[in-house]
C-alpha cells in the first residue's frame, strides 16, 4: 500500500469502473438479438495480463469466472508473439477457456503499451443460435457436447485489426440465426476494442509501473475486505445439500454436496461429494461453482465489495474431477445454469450457518424457454417469411431475509436477465400471452414470506418447436429458521385440449396453432415462523393477491373478518397451530 | 413601450427570480423557498420586486416558471392515492418490472428489493379486453367490469385512476371508454391513460409511466391552480407558462394535463440557459452543462444545440419513459464526505452531509470532512465566509478534523490530503461525464464545459482539463442559471404514435400522411392556446431501427422525403453513432411531430468595458497540482467588465460562486459578463 498514492489508486479505480461502463454500454446499443438487446445476458470486463479481473460490469455476477480460463486458454493456443495489437481473439468450447456453454462467445482484444502486452479487454454475450440439435441451441435431449453447437476454441476473430471473415463465415454458416449471431459477434470485437483505446489511454496518463502496481492493490483490497470479514465468523464446519430434479437423461435426482470448514479465517469449500458427472446436459463448469462461491462469500460479508480476482484468494475450494461439478469433455453443459442455482442454494445455506444474521431463505430459480420455427407475417401487405428463435429468460423471486420479504417477480442470483415485453414478443413472433399474472400462495410463508411469483401463458398461433428448461419442480425453494418451502415451478403444455405438465426439467415439443404452453414461476422460501407475521401484514398480502384467504388462515393462522383481522379467531387459531 | 419578462424557478433552498427590463437589463433576486406550499414563496418574491420597484404587473408580458413538486412528490412519497386498471390476466407486468435487478452492487445483493409500487396490487384491478399487435380488438372491454373496478377503486378512496391495457398504442378505444366511464362513476378523480400519456410500445415503462403521471397527477394540478391565484393576486395579467421535463415550456394549464411531462423542470431550464449562454458568446451550441450543488451535481450533453432528450430516464426509480432532458445526476457536491475505509483507502462520496449539518466549516455541527471543507482549507473557496459574507466559516476547525480523520490515517499532509478529496470528487465527477459522452459517441474536445450552480465554477476548470475540454463557460448569474433559462425556453408540444412497420413497405404518401394528421394535431393544439397558427414551427421526427434491433434511432425527416431518403438518412445517422450501418431493413417504430413556438430572445443586458480591475486581495491557495500554496489573486465577480482578462491560478468570488482559473488557464469576460476560461485543452 505505502508505495501508491492513494489518491492516484482511486483515480485508477475509478477509470476502471469508467472502462468497463464505456464496453458494456457500447454492448448495449450494437447488440442484435433479443437476448442482448432486452435481456441484456452480456458482460465485459477488464483483466491483468495473465487474466486476473480487475473490474466488471456486474449484470451477471457469475461471468466473473470466466476470465482467467479464458485467458489461460489463449496463451495455451497462442505464443506470446502470435498475440499483436489490433488482435482479437474468440472462443466458447466450455472445456477450452472460460464459456459457461457454447451459446456464450468470449471475445478478448490484448491491450498494448509500448509493444508490451499489458492488460485484455473481454466480453462475454449469449448467441440467440449457434447450431445444435434445437433451435437456440441448448437441448435438454444433448447427450455430448458435439450436440451443442458449434465448439471453437481459442481463434483469431480480428487480426492487426482487419475482421477475419472466415472465422465470421464458419459461426455464420452454424446458426439458424447468422446474422443476428454475426451482427453480436462484431458487436463483441468492437465493445473490447473500445477497453483496449481506454486502458491504453490509462497507461500513458500514470505509466505502466503505476497502473499495475493499483491493478495488483484493487485486488488485493478485495480479498482483504472479505478476510476481515471472515476472520470474524465462528470456527466450524457446516454442511448443505440439494438437489436438482434430474438431468434431463434420467430421472433421478442429482445431489449437490457442500461441507463447509472456517479454521480460524481459513475457509474450505469441499464439495467432492456432490454426484458423478450426468449424461444430460446439467454438467458444470468448475468455473462457475467457483464463482458461486465467491458470490456467495459477498453475500455474506459486504455485497459492495468489487467482484475481481481477489476473490479467489479468500478461500480453498475441492471439487472432484468426474463430478457433475467438475466434468470431463465431452459431458453436455448447456443446462448448466440450473445446476448453478442449486450451488448458490447450498453456499448460501451452509454460509449463513456461520452467520445467522445474513442468513436468507432460498430463491426460486430460473427458466428459459425458446420458441423457434418459420414465421411467415404480412406488413402492410408485403408477406415475408422468417425463420425465428423467440428466447425468454424468466426468473421467480428472492427468499425471505431475517428483516424482510423477498423481492417478488425478479430474476434472481447467477443471471440478471429482463423479460421481454409482451408487446415485442406479439408483435414480433406467432405467440399470443394470454397471462402474465402475480402467482398467489407461490412463495414460502413465514414471518417473512418469500417473494411471489408468476404465471406466464402462451397460445401458440403458428407451427412452432418448444424448448422448456426448468428446475425447482420436484425441490423448491426452501425456508429457513421455521419458514416455509415455496411451491414447486410447473410447465404445461396443451395440445388439442389435452393438458400435460412437463415432468422432465427439459423438454422439446412441437406445438401446432392453438396449442397452449402455461408456465408458472415458484416464489422464494419463508424466513421465520409464519405464525409470528404479524396479522396486518398477512391481511394486506391477501388484498394483494400474494396469499390466498385459506392461506392466511392455514399457513399464518390469521383469520379474515371484512378485509381485517378476525383478532379473537386469529388468536385462537395461532395457539392451536402453534 | 417598457416590458418585463420573468422566469422564476423553485429550489429547494431558493426560489429564483430573473427579471428582464426592456429597458434596465436583468435583475435577480432569491427569496427563500416555502417548501409547505412551494408557490408561496413565488408570490413572496415577486411582491418584493413590486415593492423594490423591480417589477410593474402592467408592463409583464411574460412569465415562465420551473418547480420539482412533482419531483418532491415522488421523493416523498406524496403522491395521491392511486388506481391501475390493466388487460385483465396481466397484474405482473407492474410487479415485475423489467426482471432485472440494476448492474452493480445491487445485483449482488440477496436481500435487493425493487423500488415500492407506486400502485399495490390490492388497487390494480384487470378488466376483460384484449386488443392483437395490430390495434385490432380479439377480446371486447367488458364495461360492466371496469364500472365495478371503478367503483370499487372509488370505495378504496383513490384519487387518480391509471390505465393501461396491452396494445393500446395502437388501438385507444377502449382506454378511452374506460375513461369515460371513471369520468362518469368518479367524476373528481385524476385520470391518466396510457395511450394518452406514452402512446409507444413496449408495456412495462408504459404503464410504469402512466402509473407516475396518475399519481402525480392532482399535486401537480393543486399547485398549478394555487400558483395562478397567487400570480394574479399580484397583478400580472399574462398567461404564465410552464416549463417541461423535455426542455420545452407551454401554458400552465397543459402542465396540468400532463403531470408526468413536467418532473425535471427545474434542471431542464438549467440546460436551456447554459445553452443559451453558450450560444450568446460566439454561437457555439455544443456544450456540457455542470450544475453542482450541496449533494449532487446534474449534467447534459448538448450537440448542435440540439437538448438531449432520453425516452428511458427515471425519477426516484421510477422509470419514466416521456421525453425528458437526459440529466446525468452524479453524487458529488460540496456536501459529499471524505473518509478514509477500513483497509485505510479514500472513499469520497456518495454519502453527503447535505445542508444540514451540512460541511464542518459551516459549523453546524457537522463533523464529517467534506468537498467544501477541502477546497476551503486550500484556499479555493474564502476560509472566512461565503455567499457574500452571509455565511461565515469555521476553517480551523475543518482542518482539525480533516487532518484527524483523513490526512493522519492517509499518512499524509493536510494539504495533500485535502488535494486528494478534491481529485477523487473530481475524477468521479469526470468519469460521469466522459461516460454520457461516450455512450453517444462524441467527442468531449468539441464541447464546451458551462458551470453553474453552487460548486460548478469551482471545480469546473480542473475538469474541463482532464475531459480535454478547451473552455469553460461560467455564466454571469451562475447561481439563477435555471431561471435565466426559463427566459431562453420555446413554448414546446409534441404528438407522437408508435406503429411498427417495415420502411419499405412504406409509401412515402402513407408517411407523408402520418405526420401530416400528427401536425395537425400539434397546431390545434397551439391555437386552442391562442397562438397563432403561422408561428407554430413544426419538425417531423421518425424513430427506426433495424429490423430485430432493441434501440430506436431518431431521424429527421422533410416534407417529400422519400422512403429511399429515409433509408439513407438513417444509416448515415446509425454510422455516426455507433461506427456502422446495415443491411438489415428498417423498421418504423414511432412517428413524431414537434411543434415550437419561439419567444423572443432575452436581453440580460451587457456589462460595461473598460480596464481589467485589480484584485481585492491575494491569498494563498493550494491547487491541484501544485505542491506549495500559490499567492493568488481573488477577483470581485461584479467588478469584472467586459474585455477583462485573467491569467491563471485566480480566483473570482461572487454571492453565490466561486470560480477557480486554474494555474496555467486563463481568462476572459464577454461584454454580456460571460466568464470563459481557457483550459488549455483543445476547442
Amino acid at each position: 500500500m505505502s508505495d501508491i498514492n492513494p489518491v492516484t489508486l482511486e483515480i485508477v479505480s475509478s477509470r476502471m469502473d469508467e472502462i468497463v461502463r464505456q464496453m458494456q454500454y457500447a454492448m448495449y446499443r450494437t447488440g442484435y438479438s433479443t437476448i442482448i438487446r432486452e435481456s441484456k445476458d452480456t458482460s465485459a470486463g477488464v483483466t491483468t495480463r495473465d487474466g486476473r479481473l480487475i473490474g466488471q460490469e456486474t449484470q451477471h455476477p457469475f461471468h466473473f469466472g470466466i476470465f482467467v480460463p479464458t485467458i489461460d486458454a489463449i496463451y495455451e493456443y497462442f505464443d506470446e508473439d502470435e498475440i499483436n495489437p489490433g488482435d482479437s481473439f474468440t472462443m466458447n468450447d466450455p472445456y477450452i477457456g472460460g464459456s459457461p456453454h457454447s451459446p456464450d462467445f468470449i471475445v478478448a482484444t490484448p491491450a498494448f503499451h509500448d509493444e508490451e502486452l499489458i492488460a485484455w479487454c473481454i466480453n462475454i454475450a449469449h448467441k440467440p443460435d449457434i447450431g445444435g440439435l434445437v433451435p437456440g441451441t441448448s437441448s435438454g435431449d444433448a447427450r455430448e457436447l458435439y450436440h451443442e453447437g458449434i465448439q471453437t476454441p481459442p481463434v483469431k476473430i480480428r487480426e492487426s485489426g482487419e475482421l477475419n471473415e472466415d472465422i465470421l463465415n464458419i459461426v455464420k454458416n452454424n446458426s439458424r440465426i447468422p446474422e443476428t449471431t454475426i451482427g453480436d459477434l462484431r458487436g463483441q470485437v468492437g465493445c473490447t476494442s473500445l477497453g483496449v483505446e481506454e486502458v491504453q489511454d490509462l497507461v500513458e496518463t500514470h505509466g505502466v509501473k503505476t497502473v499495475s502496481a493499483c491493478f495488483n492493490r484493487l485486488i488485493e483490497s478485495t480479498a482483504e475486505r472479505v478476510q476481515d470479514q471472515v476472520a470474524d465468523w465462528p470456527d466450524g464446519v457446516h454442511e448443505a445439500e440439494g438437489y436438482l430434479d434430474n438431468d434431463g437423461a434420467s430421472d433421478d435426482p442429482v445431489r449437490i454436496h457442500l461441507e463447509v470448514e472456517n479454521e480460524g479465517g481459513d475457509l474450505r469449500f469441499d464439495f467432492t461429494a456432490s454426484d458423478q458427472q450426468t449424461d444430460g446436459p446439467v454438467n458444470i463448469q468448475p468455473t462457475l461453482v467457483r464463482s458461486a462461491c465467491y458470490y456467495g462469500l459477498i453475500a455474506m460479508t459486504d455485497n459492495t465489495i468489487p467482484s475481481n480476482y481477489g476473490l479467489t484468494e479468500t478461500c480453498d475450494i475441492e471439487l472432484q474431477k468426474g463430478t457433475v461439478l467438475s466434468p470431463e469433455k465431452p459431458a453436455p453443459v448447456n443446462h448448466y445454469s440450473y445446476t448453478l442455482y442449486v450451488v448458490i442454494d447450498v453456499v448460501l445455506r451452509a454460509l449463513g450457518a456461520f452467520v445467522p444474521e445474513r442468513r436468507v431463505a432460498s430463491g426460486g430459480g430460473k427458466v428459459a424457454i425458446s420458441i423457434g420455427g418459420n414465421h411467415e407475417r404480412t406488413i402492410d401487405g408485403e408477406r415475408i417469411e422468417k425463420s425465428f428463435v423467440q428466447y425468454e429468460i424468466f426468473g421467480s423471486a428472492y427468499g425471505a431475509t431475517p428483516a424482510d420479504d423477498g423481492e417478488s417477480c425478479i430474476d434472481i442470483h447467477g443471471t440478471n436477465c429482463e423479460i421481454t415485453p409482451v408487446e415485442i414478443i406479439e408483435t414480433e413472433f406467432p405467440t399470443r400471452v394470454t397471462q402474465f399474472d402475480v402467482a398467489t400462495d407461490s412463495a414460502g410463508a413465514g414471518r417473512y414470506r418469500g417473494g411471489v411469483g408468476y404465471h406466464r401463458d402462451y397460445e401458440i398461433l403458428d407451427e412452432i418447436e418448444y424448448t422448456y428448461r426448468g428446475s425447482c419442480h420436484e425441490y423448491p425453494a426452501k425456508g429457513v429458521e421455521g419458514g416455509k418451502d415455496a411451491i414447486t415451478a410447473t410447465c404445461s403444455v396443451v395440445q388439442d385440449g389435452e393438458e400435460r405438465q412437463l415432468q422432465t426439467m427439459t423438454e422439446n415439443v412441437s406445438l401446432e396453432k392453438g396449442d397452449k404452453i402455461q408456465i408458472t414461476r415458484p416464489g422464494g422460501g419463508g424466513y421465520g415462523n409464519p405464525l409470528s407475521r404479524e396479522p396486518e401484514r398477512v391481511v394486506t398480502d391477501v388484498q394483494d393477491g400474494y396469499i390466498s384467504e385459506s392461506a392466511a388462515e392455514k399457513s399464518y393462522g390469521v383469520s379474515l373478518q371484512d378485509e381485517s383481522v378476525d383478532q379473537e379467531q386469529t388468536a385462537e387459531r395461532r395457539d392451536q397451530q402453534d | 413601450m417598457t416590458s418585463q419578462r420573468i422566469g422564476v424557478d423553485i429550489g429547494g433552498t431558493f426560489t429564483d427570480f430573473v427579471i428582464q427590463d426592456s429597458d434596465n437589463g436583468a435583475r435577480i433576486l432569491k427569496i427563500p423557498s416555502t417548501p409547505e406550499d412551494p408557490s408561496e414563496a413565488v408570490e413572496n418574491g415577486l411582491q418584493t420586486a413590486r415593492e423594490s420597484d423591480k417589477i410593474d404587473p402592467d408592463v409583464v408580458s411574460f412569465f415562465s416558471h420551473a418547480s420539482t413538486v412533482t419531483t418532491n412528490a415522488l421523493i416523498e412519497s406524496e403522491g395521491a392515492k392511486t388506481g391501475l386498471l390493466v388487460t385483465d390476466g396481466f397484474s405482473a407486468i407492474y410487479e415485475t418490472r423489467t426482471q432485472a435487478r440494476p448492474a452493480g452492487d445491487e445485483a449482488k445483493d440477496i436481500t435487493y428489493r425493487d423500488p415500492p409500487m407506486l400502485v399495490p396490487q390490492r388497487r390494480t384491478k384487470g378488466i376483460p379486453q384484449r386488443m392483437d399487435e395490430t390495434g385490432e380488438v380479439i377480446e371486447p372491454l367488458d364495461e360492466q367490469a371496469a364500472e365495478e373496478a371503478i367503483r370499487e377503486l372509488r370505495d378504496l378512496g383513490v384519487d387518480a385512476i391509471a390505465v393501461c391495457f396491452l396494445f393500446s398504442f395502437m388501438n385507444p378505444e377502449h382506454e378511452n371508454r374506460v375513461g369515460e366511464l371513471i369520468e362518469e362513476i368518479h367524476p373528481d378523480c385524476q385520470v391518466a391513460l396510457s395511450s394518452d400519456v406514452l402512446p409507444q410500445i413496449r408495456e412495462y415503462p408504459r404503464l410504469s409511466t402512466t402509473v407516475v403521471d396518475a399519481y402525480i397527477g392532482p399535486t401537480l394540478s393543486d399547485y398549478v391552480r394555487r400558483l395562478e391565484e397567487r400570480i394574479n393576486d399580484t397583478g400580472i395579467g399574462t398567461d404564465p407558462f410552464f416549463m417541461l421535463s423535455q426542455g420545452g415550456l407551454v401554458p400552465f394549464e397543459s402542465a396540468a394535463e400532463q403531470p408526468v411531462r413536467s418532473i425535471l423542470s427545474g434542471p431542464a431550464a438549467g440546460v436551456q440557459g447554459a445553452l443559451y449562454f453558450s450560444e450568446l458568446v460566439d454561437g457555439s451550441s455544443n456544450v456540457i452543462t455542470m450544475d453542482m450543488g450541496g449533494t449532487s451535481c446534474d449534467t447534459a450533453v448538448v450537440k448542435d444545440g440540439e437538448i438531449p432528450r432520453t425516452r428511458e430516464g427515471s425519477v426516484e426509480r421510477q422509470p419514466v419513459a416521456v421525453p425528458m432532458i437526459d440529466i446525468n445526476t452524479i453524487g458529488a457536491g460540496g456536501g459529499t464526505i471524505a473518509r478514509v475505509d477500513d483497509e485505510g483507502r479514500l472513499r469520497v462520496g456518495p454519502k453527503s452531509a447535505g445542508a444540514d449539518p451540512g460541511p464542518i466549516c459551516y459549523g453546524n455541527g457537522g463533523t464529517e470532512p467534506t468537498v467544501t471543507d477541502a477546497n476551503v482549507i486550500l484556499g479555493r473557496l474564502n476560509p472566512n465566509s461565503l455567499l457574500g459574507g452571509e455565511l461565515s466559516l469555521d476553517a480551523e476547525r475543518a482542518t482539525e478534523l480533516l487532518e484527524e480523520r483523513i490526512a493522519d490515517p492517509l499518512g499524509m499532509s493536510i494539504e495533500e490530503a485535502a488535494q486528494g478529496i478534491l481529485q477523487v470528487v473530481n475524477e468521479n465527477m469526470k468519469r460521469e461525464m466522459n461516460l454520457s459522452f461516450t455512450r453517444r459517441g462524441y467527442d468531449p474536445s468539441n464541447f464546451r464545459l458551462v458551470a453553474f450552480g453552487g460548486g460548478g465554477p469551482t471545480h469546473a476548470c480542473r475538469i474541463a482539463e482532464r475531459l480535454n475540454i478547451g473552455e469553460v463557460l461560467v455564466p454571469r448569474y451562475p447561481g439563477v442559471n435555471s431561471a435565466a433559462g426559463l427566459l431562453t425556453t420555446e413554448i414546446r408540444h409534441e404528438q407522437q404514435t408508435s406503429a411498427v412497420s417495415l420502411l419499405k413497405a412504406r409509401s412515402k404518401t402513407a408517411i407523408q400522411d402520418e405526420f401530416e394528421k400528427l401536425e395537425q394535431e400539434v397546431t390545434l393544439q397551439f391555437v386552442e392556446e391562442g397562438f397563432d397558427e403561422s408561428t407554430v414551427q413544426a419538425v417531423w421526427e421518425l424513430d427506426c431501427r433495424y429490423e430485430g434491433q432493441a434501440y430506436e434511432l431518431t431521424i429527421d425527416v422533410q416534407q417529400g422525403d422519400g422512403v429511399e431518403t429515409l433509408r439513407r438518412r438513417f444509416d448515415e445517422h446509425h454510422k455516426a453513432a455507433y461506427g456502422r450501418k446495415s443491411d438489415e431493413a428498417l423498421e418504423i417504430v414511432n412517428y413524431r411531430v414537434i411543434g415550437t413556438v419561439d419567444v423572443p430572445d432575452p436581453d440580460l443586458g451587457t456589462v460595461n468595458q473598460g480596464a481589467t480591475p485589480s484584485p481585492i486581495e491575494y491569498r494563498d491557495v493550494t491547487h491541484l497540482q501544485t505542491s506549495e500554496a500559490i499567492e493568488t489573486p481573488i477577483y470581485q465577480r461584479d467588478e469584472l467588465v467586459s474585455e477583462t482578462e485573467i491569467e491563471g491560478p485566480a480566483i473570482i468570488e461572487q454571492m453565490d460562486t466561486t470560480t477557480v482559473i486554474e494555474p496555467d488557464q486563463e481568462a476572459r469576460v464577454d461584454r454580456y459578463g460571460n466568464l470563459i476560461v481557457n483550459t488549455g485543452g483543445e476547442f
